[in-house]
């Protein structure tokens, strides 16, 4: 079922506009850091952004950084959101349930399918901003801000990593920056389980990343903050720090569980329950 | 429990702000019929074709297929196939790639299916590679039948099998839905065009507002409609006369004559009540068409 669904979606100008645009964006940022010098540093301020051209191991980080708070959400929800809505918007979906398809066998390949390409984009961010970096910045040890210690604000200082070390830290943020998605994946591929306008999915999709940020942004909320699907989107940055933090990011992993699990329970109970009238 | 490729028993649907669109349908199909499920728009007819593919959950009764009753997604579809309301594709791939991404969700390869078959009763020749999305719905519904006969099916369920298609097409399908009946198929459809339910279908039943009105074999079916043809040299006369005689149910003006279907009075009656108005009567001719039976027992339902 993967593997047909994998073919749907593969062969269409709109997965391959989504994934250029991953490529493009990091490309267009190293170029515009290589042509400019890259932002200079605001008050003596020291900021993870503020490095790429340091190395081109920086490059991906930034891209990362660029990229993780709205367009990749955007992604994700296209992918999600048009998953069963789409089909059911053709009319093939009750052909595709009679031929036979279980129910759960084609929410789980459509998911399946949707989780591929929403890790494929964010691995396009980081492998583009890591080759375009090396290519324009060279290949040098990774510049990081230094503080005071893990719960410190304000960075003292510079300090560098290894290449093998800041490798393994950006694969482990690449991966925490993908499963930051899961819970917005699972929420528009709920809606595409309710609704047959993609439209309608997708952009329920946007619609939760963008009130999540904007109540992230309220300080009088206090620690229900901590809740929010997006709260933790950048605790990955910890790990480009020196002494590095751990305990956002652990945060953020165990956060997205409860949102998964809830919202695919609701698709599945919703999906099996419905009628196909499309 | 029997084995038909049909059974419906007591089954219900009722939608919410609509009612039951489906109440207490029971219905049998025996094995090598061509059976046609006749109605007008809003009867359930399709309510019951998707029941009886589990696209739909009852609300009370069942629906079963060879003796089995139906959920979705059950093995015992793998003997059907399937046209509900309209053909759909993905509309950025091809033919060809729609019927084989359709056959191979099911979990088999390419290989087991009869897509040589398929391909030659689509008919779409070098058309068959190029994305659905540039097709003509006759060249859509050829696809739909093609995707329908991929398996081989023991039973077809084909919601109006010819729209869209020109006369030739529609032949093409009648002739189809004939050999796939004589290969031991049993073919279940339903169809608005009556004079071609009256030409492929051996069983018909009628529904409105979701109640089976009546159900049996065509002949039974045209055989309780009396129907005559007139042509007069006065049709507008003649009009006038005929809607005043008692039992005359339905009038038409049907050039160049007039079609009339009778509850009750003879046709001597007919003649007689003409020639008295000085109408001359030129032909009078029976008639048994499916399409009077129709009308016929919607009118008593009515009542």
């Amino acid at each position: 079922m993967i593997v047909v669904e994998f073919r749907k979606q593969v062969w269409r100008l709109r997965t391959y506009l989504a994934l250029v645009l991953m490529i493009a964006i990091p490309v267009i940022t190293t170029v515009a850091f290589k042509l400019s010098g890259g932002p200079k540093e605001q008050n003596g301020q020291i900021n993870l952004f503020d490095l790429g051209t340091r190395s081109g191991l920086n490059m991906p980080v930034d891209s990362l950084l660029v990229m993780s708070g709205f367009l990749l959400p955007v992604i994700v929800s296209l992918f999600a959101g048009s998953a069963i809505a789409e089909e059911a918007s053709w009319g093939s979906l009750r052909y595709l349930l009679v031929r036979p398809v279980s129910r759960s066998r084609l929410l789980t390949g459509k998911l399946g399918v949707a989780a591929i390409l929403a890790l494929v984009a964010t691995l396009l961010i980081t492998v583009t901003g890591l080759v375009g970096g090396v290519i324009a910045f060279g290949w040098h040890p990774i510049v990081i801000p230094s503080f005071t210690s893990a719960s410190a604000t304000t960075p003292i200082s510079l300090t560098t990593l290894s290449q093998g070390e800041a490798l393994a830290r950006l694969v482990a943020s690449t991966f925490y920056v993908a499963w930051c998605m899961t819970g917005i994946l699972a929420f528009a591929f709920m809606l595409s389980t309710i609704t047959d306008a993609a439209l309608g999915a997708v952009s329920g999709g946007i619609g939760l990343t963008v009130v999540s940020e904007i109540l992230d942004a309220i300080p009088p909320l206090r620690t229900s903050r901590n809740f929010l699907i997006t709260h933790y989107w950048l605790a990955w940055t910890d790990l480009f720090r020196h002494p590095v933090g751990t305990g956002e990011v652990i945060r953020g992993v165990l956060l997205q569980i409860p949102y998964v699990i809830a919202f695919l329970l609701v698709a599945w109970w919703w999906f099996h329950r419905k009628d196909i009238v499309s | 429990m029997s084995d038909a490729p049909i059974e419906l028993v007591g089954l219900s649907k009722r939608v919410p702000n609509a009612g039951m669109v489906v109440d207490n349908l029971s219905l049998k199909v025996e094995a090598g019929r061509v059976f046609g499920l006749l109605g007008p728009n809003g009867a359930g007819k399709t309510t019951v074709l998707r029941m009886l593919l589990g696209l739909v959950h009852p609300t009370a009764g069942e629906a079963r297929l060879f003796g089995e009753p139906v959920r979705a997604g059950d093995s015992v579809l793998r003997r059907v196939g399937a046209l509900v309301e309209r053909p759909a594709f993905v509309p950025h791939l091809s033919g060809f790639d729609n019927l084989e991404i359709f056959w191979r969700a099911g979990g088999q390869p390419l290989s087991e299916s009869h897509i040589d078959d398929a391909l030659k009763i689509a008919g779409l020749g070098k058309a068959i590679r190029r994305k659905v999305r540039t097709y003509s719905t006759g060249m859509r519904q050829r696809l739909g039948i093609a995707q329908v006969l991929l398996g081989a099916p023991d039973l077809l369920l084909l919601d109006e099998p010819t729209v869209g298609l020109d006369p030739e097409e529609m032949r093409e399908t009648r002739n189809l839905i004939h050999d796939v009946s004589e290969r031991g198929a049993t073919v279940f459809l339903s169809s608005h065009i009556l004079a071609e339910v009256e030409q492929v279908c051996t069983h018909v039943a009628i529904m409105d507002r979701g109640h089976l009105v009546s159900s049996g074999s065509v002949a039974q079916m045209i055989g309780a409609a009396a129907s005559v043809y007139l042509e007069v040299d006065d049709v507008d006369k003649a009009i006038t006369v005929l809607g005043s005689v008692a039992g005359v149910e339905r009038l038409v003006h049907e050039p160049p004559g007039l079609s009339i279907m009778l509850d009750g009075v003879q046709r001597k009656e007919l003649v007689a009540a003409l020639v008295h108005a000085g109408v001359g009567v030129e032909t009078i001719t029976s008639r048994h068409r499916l399409e009077d039976a129709f009308l016929q027992m919607l009118a008593g339902e009515e009542q």
